[in-house]
């Protein structure tokens, strides 16, 4: 049985990176941080991530449900070449903890 | 409990300890900020951990925040080259040849608005459909300088300085050098991370056959190949972020420029602060119209052609794509051009 819980976590990282970014949008931290020419950039992004989340958890389920060919690039990761590693979604914690905690 | 292997057990301590232990202690570091900000007594130290910490968050969140919108346009247009375009298309026209090849990569850098970083994940994407190294190297390095999105901002924004036009200029003409000088390695393999060779009879290729004539299905192919391009950059983004962000604040504020010295003062301090500030090539020129005190002409030059062509967050990035001697031969490059273009004008400028 396949191991959907990566993307799945994902799904889940781009949904909180995008209301993330849309909380500081709503109550203008993200002045305090980013010249005001470039905020109009930023809202686009945090609602394509939640779109984003939302296209990730639906390919999970329909994987799931369906024999059809995966959505989830499974052939891609098997290209890496052996021995490289990539940085994991935890990562991701760190601008938001950052972003809320910090004065 | 399993015995994990020596590759197991660093990638569990990268990707899961480490960015843990961060941001616990960076969790705890703010709370901390916040408690001594609101119940401090001793006045100095109050305000010393107040500027420390707000500049370390400014810092980091800035670069983050202006790199994020550039690395999902790129991911997208990563993502689309791997699902619409064939290795035939894209070695067409992407050509091994030298000039057609440098103006094929020129003219995506100024039409596809990807901008500084995002150029990066669509020459992979490009590189692993077989397109020419030198082609993609221009592309990757005439973007931020020259992409049509930064640029329509930046005009309708009140005004750009001659010292912007320049910068455009040097930017570009760097751009088409390195590449012509990449164009000289007989075995371009060498000079390409493992991760961005070109594949053939990849299983994205198979699973585009399998998908082909089914348009639903690749949309939506395409939007999870989006989000994976996008997370897999968006970690070194914040790796690249943290360690400027903490260099930043370590950095004695009479560094940070516009330093109104000599010569070298100037070229030392704003070079550093590109390097280190790591802001998109919008926010370059953002900083230096909309700080309070005029910047000297040679840091202004210094500062917007350095940051176009190099700063931590871009180096670590290029690693994703090309070798590490490729990267040194392009900050070595970057930095020299930079000192010169500061030279130049500092000189003629005392005559």
């Amino acid at each position: 049985m396949e191991n959907k819980a990566p993307l799945k976590f994902s799904a889940l990282a781009l949904a909180i990176l995008g209301l993330s970014l849309l909380q500081w949008l709503w109550d203008g931290k993200v002045a305090d941080y980013t010249h005001p020419q470039l905020i109009f950039l930023l809202f686009p992004v945090g609602l394509i991530c939640i779109i984003l989340a939302q296209v990730l958890l639906s390919a999970a389920g329909k994987d799931r449900k369906t024999s059809s060919p995966p959505l989830t690039d499974a052939g891609e990761d098997l290209d890496r070449a052996p021995g490289k590693m990539d940085l994991g979604l935890l990562w991701l914690a760190l601008p938001l903890v950052i972003g809320f905690l910090f004065p | 409990m399993p015995n994990l292997s020596r590759s197991e057990k660093a990638s569990k301590w990268i990707n899961v300890i480490l960015p843990m232990s961060l941001a616990g202690g960076l969790a705890l570091i703010g709370i901390l900020a916040r408690t001594i900000n609101t119940l401090g007594t001793n006045e100095v130290l109050t305000a010393a951990v107040a500027d420390y910490t707000h500049r370390f968050a400014v810092g980091f969140e800035r670069i983050f925040l202006e790199a994020v919108p550039f690395l999902l346009l790129g991911a997208l247009a990563a993502s689309v080259v791997e699902h619409y375009f064939s290795t035939a298309e894209v070695e067409k026209i992407f050509s091994k040849r030298l000039i057609p090849g440098i103006a094929a990569g020129l003219l995506t850098g100024v039409i596809l608005p990807v901008g500084e970083g995002g150029s990066i994940l669509l020459a992979r994407a490009l590189l692993r459909k077989g397109a020419a190294l030198p082609s993609m190297v221009v592309m990757m390095l005439a973007a931020p300088a020259l992409n049509v999105l930064p640029l329509a901002i930046l005009l309708g924004s009140g005004g750009v300085s001659a010292v912007f036009w320049l910068r455009i200029g040097i930017g570009a003409v760097f751009a088409i050098i390195f590449g012509i000088l990449l164009s000289f390695e007989n075995q371009p393999e060498r000079l390409i991370h493992g991760n961005s060779l070109h594949r053939h009879g990849s299983g994205i290729a198979q699973f585009k056959e399998a998908v082909s004539g089914n348009n639903q299905n690749r949309s939506k192919a395409v939007a999870v190949t989006t989000a994976k391009e996008f997370l897999e950059f968006t970690p070194y983004v914040i790796v690249a972020a943290l360690i400027a962000a903490i260099l930043q604040t370590i950095l004695p504020v009479s560094w940070i420029p516009p330093v109104q010295g000599g010569l070298a003062g100037q070229i030392g301090s704003s070079g550093l602060w590109a390097l280190l500030s790591s802001q998109s090539n919008l926010g370059d020129i953002l900083t230096v119209q909309n700080s309070a005190i005029s910047w000297p002409v040679v840091s202004q030059a210094v500062f917007l052609t350095l940051g176009i062509m190099l700063d931590a967050k871009l180096v670590v990035l290029y690693l994703r794509v090309l070798s590490r001697k490729a990267v040194f031969y392009m900050t070595v490059l970057a930095i020299g051009t930079a000192v010169l273009t500061g030279l130049v004008i500092g000189i003629q400028g005392m005559r």
